[in-house]
């Protein structure tokens, strides 16, 4: 997608893609050996950088109505996309029977929820739910994955829905996180019966200025630490001078929902001392990478891997789906360490960690997933 | 005798202090490059997947070779007067002397340079030499060195080229087939106990989901005896890997009601080469 400037909302419009044609800002390898050369650099304890501005000038922060905002118009962006794609699709009135899957990388947000419920289209949540919608022109199963155990006492049960949905005469969406996707890839059913996906485009440097931008208007102005300048600053021809948004869609490997935690994570502002009333300058650089702990390292990868397949789930839901007994306190080790997160018995992966995540999972050798 | 005296001397240059230091020098940085080359290149390959851990171990033992060149190419000037005679008269004599004296070790040597450009193992592969399995840990001048499963370093000379087979699990590539087998009873449903069993595979956390599972299957005097055939993503964990298909496939045909046989080993044993 090319987008050159704030406002040019046609043109800034990401359109949904073919399945397998994800552009990644890296290669496999060069994330691998880039993965590399940071874990040498923290074992060998590098001095830091010359930044423009002094660290110990700044303070993090995280300013809720500025994430609002941003989350706000990302969504919006995402889900114009999915109008883009489907709406006409989802409303054309015909008997014939037509599917079609959306395959999205791990995201806070049930995005597909979102846009169907604006849509009033029927969503199946569970199996028992199917009976109840199976009269509807068009319905979206959200979440593929939640019906998936990686178990082979549990595969009949995500049989028995693709059968339903096999018998389906109607137009059915289909969501799935691309690592249940990569799981399911495996089995011929899936693939015959979804036929080809749709996934979001990678977000470059001028798609994040362009949500940025919107998002926040000239209520703050985005600094990059280690340049001292704005990180919306163009050129005369419209191409942004500071490097720090390429580097920030580097990094969340082109995922914006994963580029905006990242922004977060860096925030920064001048301490109360070096700061002048009428400062309106927030500071941002690219939080540091992390890395496992390594205690327990294979089961945590394990762990992590089958996170990201089956998506959300109860903590003692991931006793079966890891082929060793999980040590006691993993995931509040990992939680500690902000791979993921840890909420009234759910463990979701944290997703301003993901590429760390994906990185360790594909040093370790897993099959990763497919965009 | 003058004349051969003399000959002899004509073979080799004037050493003097400055020339034995400079001898001295090289053999030390190139000992020190390859055993730099032993240290590091394993410990980065480590933290690397299996595809690119094998082409980083790989580089082990060739940086090793190009080192040892360099040396030679750099010492034996500095000592011999290389002319054409020279260099057949000294030839002649490493000749005679390797054959009588140090033919085994030379063999080894001789085989240990094909074995390099024909990659019958390589650093990273999981091999059988004779009754011998396991990963090969070091690929030396005179002898490969593999890790069995049961972590015992085992030393074999690579002149069992020229004369042993030599099976190789991986071939250089970051995956091996694990196979698991299960004897079940006669007289079942052959399609749902084939099913079952690529589910469990499919289902393993353990699998490459690159590659196919397949089920085969053969009838025995007393059982059908079933082979469920399967790749990792990592071949460190092949033995894990069978484990953890053994344990759940017999636990899905035992909670599918399927009958599992057990009969003498021996019976058994026309089952291999499926």
């Amino acid at each position: 997608m090319q987008v050159t400037s704030a406002g040019k909302s046609d043109e800034s419009l990401p359109k949904l893609i073919q399945f397998g044609k994800y552009a990644w800002p890296k290669t496999e390898a060069q994330q691998t050996l880039v993965h590399l050369v940071e874990k040498i650099k923290l074992g060998i304890s590098f001095g830091s950088q010359d930044d423009a501005i002094d660290a110990d000038t700044l303070k993090a922060v995280s300013d809720n109505a500025f994430e609002i905002a941003i989350r706000e118009q990302l969504c919006a962006k995402l889900l114009a996309a999915l109008d883009q794609e489907y709406c006409t699709w989802a409303k054309t009135e015909t008997n014939k029977r037509s599917q079609r899957i959306f395959i999205h990388p791990p995201m806070e947000i049930d995005i597909l929820t979102e846009w169907a419920t604006r849509q009033d289209l029927p969503v199946v949540s569970s199996i028992s739910r199917f009976s109840e919608v199976a009269a509807a022109p068009c319905i979206v199963v959200p979440k593929l994955e939640r019906f998936l155990s990686r178990r082979q006492v549990r595969m009949p049960e995500l049989f028995d829905l693709l059968s339903k949905l096999a018998c389906y005469q109607g137009r059915i969406l289909v969501g799935c996180n691309s690592w249940a996707m990569r799981f399911l890839e495996q089995f011929e059913d899936i693939r015959l019966l979804l036929g080809p996906g749709q996934v979001f485009p990678a977000f470059g440097a001028d798609a994040l200025a362009d949500i940025l931008e919107a998002a926040v208007g000239d209520s703050v102005t985005l600094m990059s630490v280690s340049s001292g300048d704005s990180v919306f600053k163009r050129d005369d021809e419209g191409a942004l001078c500071d490097p720090f948004l390429q580097e920030l869609a580097d990094s969340s490997l082109g995922h914006p929902w994963v580029a905006i935690e990242m922004l977060f994570q860096g925030l920064a502002e001048a301490t109360d001392e070096a700061r002048a009333t009428t400062d309106k300058r927030s500071w941002v650089q690219l939080p540091s990478a992390c890395s496992l702990p390594n205690t327990g390292r294979d089961a945590i990868l394990f762990a992590l891997h089958s996170l990201l397949i089956h998506g959300s789930r109860k903590i003692e839901d991931f006793d079966g789906l890891v082929p060793m007994r999980l040590p006691k306190g993993i995931w509040a080790e990992l939680d500690r360490n902000g791979f993921v997160d840890l909420k009234d018995g759910y463990v979701s992966c944290a997703i301003r960690n993901y590429p760390d995540i994906r990185r360790e999972l594909s040093a370790a050798g897993f099959n990763l997933d497919r965009l | 005798m003058e004349d051969r005296v003399k000959r002899i001397s004509n073979l080799f240059n004037e050493i003097d202090g400055w020339v034995i230091a400079e001898i001295m020098l090289s053999i030390i940085v190139v000992w020190a490059f390859i055993k730099a080359t032993q240290k590091i290149l394993p410990w980065i390959s480590e933290l690397l997947p299996a595809k690119l851990r094998y082409i980083t171990l790989n580089s082990v033992p060739i940086l090793r070779v190009l080192a040892l060149l360099v040396l030679i190419i750099w010492i034996v000037p500095l000592i011999f007067n290389i002319t054409l005679q020279n260099f057949v008269f000294i030839a002649g004599a490493l000749s005679v002397a390797a054959g009588f004296a140090v033919k085994d070790l030379a063999s080894s040597v001789i085989a240990g340079f094909v074995a390099l450009f024909e990659k019958p193992y390589r650093m990273g592969d999981w091999i059988k030499i004779g009754d011998h399995y396991g990963e090969v840990v070091s690929v030396g001048m005179r002898a490969v060195q593999i890790r069995t499963p049961d972590d015992n370093v085992v030393t074999i000379a690579h002149d069992r080229i020229w004369t042993d087979s030599v099976s190789n699990a991986n071939d250089g590539y970051g995956t091996l087939m694990c196979v698991a087998e299960f004897h079940v009873a006669q007289n079942q449903d052959v399609s749902e106990v084939s099913a079952l069993l690529k589910t469990v595979a499919q289902t393993s956390p353990y699998l490459n989901l690159d590659r196919k599972v397949i089920v085969v299957m053969q009838n025995t005097a007393f059982s059908m005896v079933y082979r469920l055939k399967a790749y990792p993503f990592e071949p460190r964990n092949q033995f894990a890997f069978i484990t953890d298909m053994t344990e759940r496939g017999n636990a899905a045909l035992l909670g599918a009601g399927i009958n599992l046989t057990s009969a003498p080993e021996e019976l058994f044993s026309q089952t291999t080469g499926i």
